[in-house]
């Protein structure tokens, strides 16, 4: 390959690049956009529910009709509500985060060139900017942006003109195809990576010897691929029913004394169609944290991941069983009883390998030498998350527990700590390892201790007082009018404080990645492995050129988990190293 | 403006400040020659980790005294407490996970941190840990499993019959409220027509009227339900996606639009009694600041929306009671039937549609084909009339084909256990019309008894003669007379 030679000018090296490496860059860079938008939603939405009853005259600069006189309206809580939802569920930790380390890592560590398709991944990017671009739009619509939740229930959202609710005009329809962008990139993105670690693998990589990461990608490519396509078709058919008038999710409707002309559907089989995307997505969403942690625990433990196989095979069997639980989130929809019961059993099931995972990560620590560099401080942060999100799983997938605690603020602390918050660490823990790698130079360390602390402390502050509201319905813009409900002025302060703390430690984490990738300490090429690392990413130079590796590809001897084997002194054998005399192989 | 400058300002010298501390750190690491060395990073994060570690058990368990008051008292429904039994065995098993794998996460950070010298112990796996910890969580899920789908059954029973003395309510969401329909003396509902001329603003439900059983049904702006008494809502929605949720019973159930749903319990403690275990919760005993008085005083049960219904989603409120059946009855009494409230609405309604529907185009009656019913399904909507019923003359004897018929009914309201029939007997004009009334009168209630027997219980069969009063065709006519001596089954 004549990858040296060829002229890049501006817009082919940082626009319409080919490259993964500056895609993962574009991705990430997006992700950080998108995550700072979903945030500040957050915060907007605490400040309603800390201080209900009081004026902010600043809303009304910031957000003029949607905050007359200062306090959010309850329109447009719901509108934050539903892109909350939207942006950091499928922008953030679908995109954000498979689309930052997929792109990166893949060819990377399986010492590939580039991506089997450069040219659909670029696709892929500009698909997701391009949906992106949409989704922003609908924010500054006059009726609102899409208010009717993130799950897009009809018929709420499935009516163009319900007069009661204005986000379900303009602002969902734009939300519609919005989704369908993003699910093309998604379909792009996820078929290329597929390809790519099928096939692109260098000479002696096996895919025994694969790092867990990849593996990792590969199962949420496989998943994405598969569960998209019926959310795209949801998609299309619910905008048929807004458009057209058809009746896919809609029959016997009465509105204002009159019986509309909707008839034979059912908005019960929207919910299958979107949970059976919406409950793999959280799995596209907690996979690469998986693999990201795995990595990270295990070099900074300076030890092999405990049972490597058995966490491949534990991924495996989550994403088989991903597929079999989705109705558990329609458990009180007036379901069978016993299609209830079956996905019950089955949900529960998810647990014996989420359970796998984490006993194999408290192993890879025990008796390791442990490096508590940021991103290890993080990924220790994801396993104590990932545990405590997990175990309340277990009373929301057994269904008689979930008729009461069915869209209660248990589900929101549940969620928030499984799927958001411990995402987000395992992304935060793949920033700081990876960093150096993507811009030759690093974070700041001191800033990154201080953000983990705050974010830690404030994310447990906002959500493990969460779950004794489990009786509080969520999605409340104010809890006046029931008795039974309005008893936490004190709580919702205390946590909407903690919310605005964590979402200033996130700021200090943007400022850390701006300043540094311009003008933190940087690689050399004596330190271009500074955590000394087995995995072929970091046997790159550090002059990042297209093509990864100048002259021929590296060459795998060994699996990627060979920290102090004892053989010799030193506690790491890159995965290029061939096996020496005496030396036992281990994949 | 000046105030959002100046905070502008305080955050950018707040962010500044924190980066100049980070970036003299980092100078003096680079000058000690340890920017890839983390001992000693490591062994002052071992112990600022096990402080947190510290912290985090603390507030875990503080939690619990802090955030008691938010915890309701103890369910007021018999599913309600089963479930939360239920919730106590799933806290006591996940929290010993929970505390036992937070342990070794902070002790193992705190024991294997690097220090001078120390080195990491090769162990890539064990099959023997590996079956362990694959085993005992299966094992563990199992009860789970089977402790949760027997509470599951309990409260979804499929196919059952229903309990004898249970008590049906009607409750049907919108934006923003709740309509709540009880069944009157009757037990039993007035059929309701999802069809354009029969739903209007004044009758937003499509109720029937000219169903005799829809005659006593009165709407209710509170829920009232008895002590100790089964009670079974019947569920449904106009508009959009609402959720019925009683968070004192521990129960919910979807209301949609186009597919009716339902979910049963009983009631076990009186609003009273709940009030009296509200006295030590500290919110509910501390003075309302209003009245001047303990917050436990005012309360009531309440009725609630959990799916997101659009803009005064978080305000549909209906206040609940539960009491005696004497407090009840009481309450029922005061209740007047809307057919006799709005006697005008509903006659101008009667003669739009005429009788059973008769000026309408769709609406013709069926004939009542019970085995096609099985295998098809109840059409809700339609009337049937039944063939296979007819009586000699001048008596009320059910004869050997009429019985057949009823077993049929029988049968099928036993697959279709939320399903009620009302029946109505009509003559025709020959005769004198007060015997005529009592013949059919005396019709029905022989079809009744005779369901009865058939295990049917009460509540589930209304009957009621009409005599000659609601002809469908010409009396004139031997044919026209035929056609109005006739038995009809309402399904609701």
């Amino acid at each position: 390959m004549d990858h040296a030679h060829h002229e890049e000018t501006f817009l082919t090296k940082y626009i319409f690049s080919q490259d993964h490496k500056m895609i993962a860059r574009q991705f990430l860079f997006t992700g950080i956009f998108w995550s700072i938008v979903g945030a500040l939603m957050s915060v907007l939405m605490r400040i309603q529910l800390g201080w209900p009853t009081e004026t902010f005259p600043f809303l009304e600069v910031l957000l003029g009709k949607w905050a007359e006189g200062g306090r959010i309206s309850s329109e447009f809580y719901y509108s934050l509500v539903t892109m909350h939802g939207t942006i950091l569920v499928f922008f953030v930790l679908t995109a954000g985060l498979s689309g930052t380390f997929a792109n990166l890592l893949i060819p990377y560590q399986i010492g590939a060139r580039d991506m089997a398709s450069p040219f659909m991944n670029m696709l892929s990017y500009w698909f997701f900017f391009l949906a992106g671009f949409i989704m922003l739009t609908s924010l500054f619509v006059q009726t609102g942006a899409a208010s009717g939740g993130w799950t897009m229930y009809p018929p709420i959202n499935g009516m163009r003109n319900t007069a009661v609710n204005l986000g379900s005009g303009l602002g969902t329809d734009l939300w519609i195809m919005s989704m369908t962008f993003f699910i093309v990139s998604s379909l792009l993105g996820g078929l290329n990576y597929i390809a790519t670690i099928i096939n692109l693998r260098t000479k002696g990589m096996t895919m025994w010897r694969m790092p867990l990461p990849v593996w990792a990608l590969l199962f949420t490519a496989i998943l994405g691929v598969l569960a998209f396509p019926p959310l795209l078709s949801a998609a299309l058919l619910l905008e048929s029913d807004r458009l057209f008038d058809t009746s896919f999710f809609l029959s016997d409707i009465v509105l204002g004394g009159k019986l509309q002309d909707y008839k034979g559907g059912s908005p019960i089989l929207f919910q299958h169609l979107f949970w059976f995307l919406g409950h793999p997505e959280v799995y596209i969403i907690i996979l690469p944290a998986f693999g990201i942690v795995s990595e990270v625990l295990s070099v900074n433990s300076r030890k092999p991941v405990f049972g490597y196989r058995a966490m491949v095979y534990a991924l495996g069997a989550i994403v088989l069983l991903g597929f079999l639980v989705w109705a558990h989130h329609m458990y009180v929809t007036g379901m069978n009883p016993f299609v209830g019961s079956i996905f019950v059993l089955f949900t529960l099931l998810i647990a014996v390998p989420s359970a796998v995972k984490v006993f194999n990560w408290l192993t890879t620590i025990w008796k390791g030498n442990l490096r508590l560099t940021p991103a290890m401080m993080f990924s220790l942060g994801f396993v104590s998350l990932f545990i405590s999100g997990g175990l309340t799983g277990l009373f929301l997938g057994n269904s008689a527990l979930d008729i009461p605690l069915h869209d209660t603020y248990f589900v929101v602390a549940h969620f928030h700590i499984v799927m958001g918050v411990a995402a987000f660490f395992a992304m935060f823990a793949g920033v700081y390892h990876w960093f150096p790698k993507m811009f030759n130079r690093y974070l700041n360390d001191t800033l990154g201790y201080v953000h983990f602390y705050t974010t830690i402390i404030s994310a447990y502050a906002i959500f493990l007082p969460m779950h004794f509201m489990l009786s509080v319905p969520r999605r409340y813009y104010m809890y006046s009018n029931f008795q039974t409900f309005n008893l936490f002025d004190d709580l919702s302060k205390f946590i909407s404080i903690f919310a605005i703390i964590s979402f200033a430690a996130q700021i200090l984490f943007v400022v850390n990645i701006v300043y540094s990738a311009l003008k933190g300490r940087e690689v050399t090429e004596e330190t271009k492995n500074p955590w000394n690392s087995n995995t072929l990413e970091w046997t790159t130079p550090v002059e990042q050129i297209h093509g990864n590796w100048p002259g021929d590809l590296p060459e795998v001897h060994r699996w990627p988990y060979d920290y102090s084997t004892g053989f010799d002194d030193k506690d790491w054998v890159p995965q290029t190293t061939p096996l020496r005399e005496g030396e036992e192989s281990h994949g | 403006m000046l105030n959002i400058i100046l905070s502008l300002i305080v955050i950018i010298l707040f962010y500044s400040v924190l980066l100049l501390i980070g970036k003299i750190v980092e100078r003096v690491r680079t000058l000690k020659g340890e920017e890839l060395d983390y001992k000693n990073q490591s062994s002052t994060h071992k112990l600022l980790f096990a402080i947190y570690g510290i912290l985090f058990f603390t507030a875990f368990f503080a939690s619990f005294k802090f955030m008691s008051y938010a915890i309701l008292p103890e369910a007021a429904s018999n599913w309600g407490v089963e479930i939360e039994r239920l919730f106590v065995v799933t806290t006591v098993i996940t929290g010993i996970i929970f505390i036992l794998t937070h342990i070794a996460l902070f002790y193992f950070v705190w024991k294997y941190s690097e220090k001078e010298g120390s080195k990491a112990t090769f162990f890539a796996h064990s099959n023997k840990l590996e079956a362990i910890w694959t085993t005992i969580p299966a094992l563990a899920m199992e009860v789970l499993v089977i402790m949760g789908l027997k509470t599951w059954f309990n409260v979804f029973p499929n196919g059952k019959e229903k309990p004898a003395n249970e008590m049906q309510i009607e409750v049907t969401a919108k934006q923003f409220n709740w309509t709540v329909r009880y069944p009157g003396k009757d037990g039993i509902f007035g059929r309701r027509i999802a069809s354009k001329e029969y739903i209007s603003q004044d009758n937003e439900l499509g109720i029937d009227w000219s169903d005799p059983a829809s005659h006593d049904d009165f709407f209710a702006s509170d829920l009232h339900m008895v002590k100790g008494r089964p009670v079974y809502f019947k569920l449904g929605a106009l508009d959009v996606l609402h959720s019925f949720y009683l968070p004192h019973f521990k129960m919910k159930m979807d209301c949609v639009p186009g597919v009716p749903t339902g979910i049963g319990f009983t009631p076990t403690k009186t609003n009273d009694e709940t009030r009296e275990l509200l006295k030590s919760n500290p919110h509910w005993a501390a003075n309302d600041p209003e009245t001047n008085e303990p917050r436990y005083k005012k309360f009531t049960y309440e009725l609630a929306c959990t799916e997101l219904c659009g803009k005064s989603h978080y305000g549909m409120m209906t206040p609940v009671v539960v009491e005696s059946q004497a407090e009840f009855d009481k309450w029922a009494a005061t209740q007047k039937p809307y057919y006799e409230a709005n006697k005008e609405k509903v006659n101008e309604m009667l003669a739009k549609w005429g009788k059973n529907g008769t000026n309408l185009t769709d609406q013709k009656p069926k004939s009542l084909d019970v085995k096609d019913i099985l295998a098809k399904g109840i059409d809700k909507n339609a009337v049937y009339v039944s063939d296979g019923i007819q009586f000699a003359p001048s008596s009320a004897e059910l004869n050997p084909k009429a019985k057949e018929t009823l077993d049929l009914i029988a049968e099928m309201l036993k697959k279709y256990a939320d399903k009620s029939v009302s029946v109505s007997s009509h003559t025709d004009s020959d005769g004198d019309d007060n015997e005529n009334m009592e013949l059919s009168t005396k019709r029905a209630n022989a079809c009744k008894a005779y369901l009865s027997e058939k295990g049917l219980v009460d509540t589930r069969v209304g009957a009621k003669g009409f005599g000659e009063t609601k002809p469908i065709a010409d009396n004139t006519t031997a044919e026209g007379k035929q056609k109005n001596l006739r038995t009809e089954f309402y399904f609701n």
